[in-house]
C-alpha cells in the first residue's frame, strides 16, 4: 500500500487516533485506540474506498433528485449559479 | 745573560763562569722566599725572560723587561657572573655552569618564547589545531586565535535531503525525517539553515493548522515547543476552507544559528498537527517529494 493508501485506511478505521507513519513504518501515539494490524489496516483500505464510491454515489443521486425536484437539467443549474 | 738560548757543550770545552751565569743561572726557575728576596739578588742582573719562583705566594713569574708577571695564573677566569637571559651556578669555579634562561622557558613542542619587557620575556604555549598567532585585543602581546576567516564568507556548505513521505496525526512533536549535520570548523562561525519541505495538511472541517519546527540536537531553535503550538508560535501555519481541507505548499526555514561548537551538530526539522479531532494529518515528503535542507558555515 502506498503511503497515502496507509493513512487513509487508519484514519477511517480509527478516527482521530494520533499516530505517526514514515514510509511504511508506523509508530503508534494514541493512548486511547489500539494499534491497527497490517489485516485491519488493509481491509480498512477496502472499506474506505467503497465509503468513498458510496459517498460519491449518494451525492450524485442526491444532485440527481433535485434537479428533478426543480424540473432543471444541470446545465440549466449551473447557468442559475453562474 | 737570560735569553742566551741554548748552548751544546763539546767534550773538552772549558766551562766559563759567564757561561754557568748565562745558561744556567739566569735561564733556569730562580726560588726565592719572596719577591724581596728577589729583588735583592737580582736587582743588578735583572733581564727579560728570567723567571723565578716565590715560596710565600706559590707563583711562578716571568721577568717581561720591565716587571714580573704572574705566569701561572694570568688570564685565568677567577668569576662569571649572570648577564640578562643567563644563569650560573659556581660562578666562582671551579667550573660554572652556564644556562640560557630562555631556553629552559621551552617546555614542550611549539612553545614560543616573546618579550614582556625590557630584559624579561615569558613563554606563550603552542594554540590547538587552526589557530593562527595575532596580536591581543590591548596590543601588547601576542595570542593565539581563531582566523577570522574572512568575515561573512561562506566557509562550507552541506546539503541533506530526504523523501520518504512522513505522516502525524499526532500533537508530540515528530521528526519529519529531514536532517542535516555540519562541523563547523570554528566556535564564532554561524551556520545559515536553509529548509525547503513538501507540506500537505489535510482534516475534515473547516480549519487545519500545524506547526514544523527547527531543532540542533535536542535543541528547539525556531518553532513551537514540545507539545501543541498554534497561532502564537513561529512555525504555524493554517488554513480554512469548507468542509474538509486539504492543503499542500513547499514550507521554508531560513535560520541564522550560533552553535558555539566545532563538534558535528545536526539540525532537523519536526512537526505536529495543531488538533487532533476531525481526522486531522500533515504529510511530509508527501507522494516522496523531495524534502531538502542546506547549511551554511558562516566565518565569523
Amino acid at each position: 500500500m502506498e503511503h497515502n493508501e496507509l493513512v487513509a485506511s487508519i484514519k477511517y478505521i480509527r478516527p482521530n487516533a494520533q499516530f505517526a507513519l514514515r514510509g511504511d513504518e508506523l509508530e503508534w501515539l494514541d493512548t486511547e485506540q489500539g494499534k491497527p494490524t497490517q489485516i485491519e489496516i488493509e481491509a480498512g483500505w477496502v472499506a474506505y474506498q467503497a465509503a468513498q464510491i458510496a459517498e460519491a454515489e449518494a451525492k450524485a443521486a442526491e444532485k440527481t433528485a433535485l434537479l428533478d425536484r426543480l424540473g432543471i437539467t444541470e446545465d440549466e443549474a449551473k447557468l442559475l449559479l453562474a | 745573560m737570560a735569553g742566551a738560548g741554548y748552548k751544546l757543550f763539546q767534550t773538552g770545552d772549558v766551562l766559563t763562569a759567564a757561561q754557568v751565569n748565562t745558561y744556567l743561572n739566569e735561564q733556569t726557575v730562580m726560588v726565592f722566599a719572596n719577591a724581596a728576596a728577589r729583588t735583592s739578588a737580582l736587582s743588578s742582573v735583572l733581564a727579560e725572560g728570567m723567571m723565578s719562583y716565590l715560596q710565600d705566594t706559590n707563583s711562578v713569574e716571568v721577568y717581561n723587561g720591565s716587571s714580573w708577571v704572574n705566569v701561572g695564573n694570568a688570564g685565568d677566569i677567577t668569576e662569571v657572573q649572570a648577564g640578562t637571559g643567563i644563569s650560573v651556578a659556581s660562578g666562582t669555579g671551579p667550573i660554572p655552569v652556564i644556562t640560557n634562561t630562555v631556553a629552559t622557558a621551552f617546555d614542550a613542542a611549539g612553545d614560543l618564547v616573546y618579550g614582556t619587557g625590557a630584559d624579561t620575556f615569558t613563554k606563550l604555549s603552542l594554540g590547538t589545531a587552526g589557530k593562527v598567532l595575532t596580536v591581543n585585543s590591548g596590543a601588547t602581546a601576542p595570542e593565539w586565535a581563531t582566523p577570522a576567516g574572512g568575515g561573512g564568507k561562506v566557509l562550507q556548505v552541506v546539503q541533506a535531503t530526504y523523501s520518504t513521505a512522513t505522516t502525524v496525526t499526532s500533537l508530540t512533536m515528530t521528526d519529519t525525517g529531514l536532517s542535516g549535520t555540519i562541523t563547523p570548523s570554528s566556535a564564532s562561525s554561524k551556520v545559515l539553515v536553509l529548509v525547503s519541505q513538501p507540506i500537505w495538511m489535510d482534516r475534515i472541517t473547516s480549519l487545519a493548522g500545524m506547526n514544523l519546527r527547527l531543532m540542533r540536537g535536542s535543541t528547539r531553535i525556531y518553532g513551537s515547543p514540545d507539545t501543541g503550538g498554534g497561532g502564537a508560535d513561529s512555525g504555524y501555519s493554517q488554513a480554512s476552507g469548507s468542509t474538509r481541507i486539504q492543503f499542500r505548499w513547499n514550507y521554508t526555514i531560513t535560520y541564522l544559528d550560533s552553535p558555539a561548537t566545532t563538534s558535528a551538530t545536526t539540525y532537523k526539522t519536526q512537526f505536529n498537527v495543531q488538533d487532533t479531532a476531525d481526522s486531522g494529518s500533515v504529510t511530509a515528503q508527501g507522494s516522496s517529494q523531495v524534502g531538502s535542507i542546506v547549511l551554511l558555515e558562516i566565518g565569523a
